[in-house]
């Protein structure tokens, strides 16, 4: 493979929970090689958590105000095995277009909620002329935040097949730990005991973007 | 009685449809604007507003498509 495999944690609708997804998959990822996790939302929340913690994040975080001028993304971080994008919640930003456009892999977290599935209706479309110019883009839906009792949760599969792109059969469950771990600026990798099984799906996820 | 399943599959089902039919109304109305003698025309051009009405609560008059025919209306 030659350059980095990038990763773009996307979807336009906010708290869908990309920046999470995002620090964990470069949590997991930097623990097979070094990985970056590069901040383009203006919010800075990944930076944010970066910064908070006591102990180093396992990724290195890195934050990037996409101006005007020509920014290429597989060159300024070829250092890295690893590029984990945490994208805008907004799909006409030019860092999310920048993102789709060098990206490897597209993950969309989608949360179990009508409201957000309506909200993300137009990614398909995005990427569809995404790939006009990257042939090599591959996108899969992520169940983020998956209630295990809730019958909307369990519903979920019937509606995302409305959306015509594959979905990840790791789902990612509603955890305390996610937003513990955000508090510390850490990831759940780190937190022992109490973050495995989170681990265990985050790894799951990872191994399949990976095959 | 419709499941939770069946419901929220519709939901998103009907979400798309309002979705992909939004640009195809925007590329109408786009497409009368170059029309010199739009006069004839104008009742089928105009059908598909009935079902905007379904959607929007308070929708513009129809008159406004020929007083702005660039204007999208916010909803």
């Amino acid at each position: 493979m030659s350059g980095p495999l990038v990763i773009a944690v996307i979807n336009q609708k906010g708290g869908a929970g990309k920046t999470t997804v995002a620090m964990h998959l470069g949590a997991g990822l930097a623990r097979r090689a070094s990985a970056v996790v590069v901040d383009l939302d203006p919010q800075g929340s990944a930076t944010q958590w970066a910064a908070a913690g006591t102990q180093t994040f396992p990724a290195t975080v890195k934050h990037l105000r996409v101006g005007a001028g020509a920014v290429d993304l597989r060159r300024d971080f070829r250092a890295y095995p690893f590029v984990v994008l945490d994208c805008p919640p907004a799909v006409d930003s030019r860092a999310a277009a920048l993102a789709l456009q060098s990206c490897d892999v597209a993950v969309i977290p989608v949360l179990p909620s009508p409201m957000d599935l309506w909200a993300s209706l137009r990614l398909p479309q995005d990427i569809d002329e995404a790939r006009r110019n990257n042939p090599r883009l591959r996108a899969y839906l992520l169940p983020n935040q998956i209630e295990t009792r809730s019958a909307l949760s369990a519903a979920m599969q019937e509606a995302l097949a409305e959306f015509g792109l594959p979905v990840l059969n790791t789902a990612v469950r509603r955890r305390g730990i996610y937003k513990t771990a955000a508090l510390e600026g850490v990831s759940a990798y780190q937190l022992g005991a109490r973050g495995q099984s989170a681990v265990a799906e985050i790894e799951g996820l990872i191994e399949e973007i990976l095959a | 009685m419709t499941s939770i399943k069946d419901k929220l599959a519709s939901s998103v089902r009907q979400a798309k449809t309002g979705a992909e039919s939004a640009p195809a109304e925007k590329a109408e109305v786009r497409s009368k604007k170059p029309r010199p003698d739009s006069g004839a025309s104008k009742p089928a051009a105009a059908k598909p507003a009935p079902k905007e009405k379904e959607t929007l609560a308070d929708e513009p008059p129809e008159s406004v498509q020929e007083l702005f025919p660039d204007r999208i209306w916010p909803d």
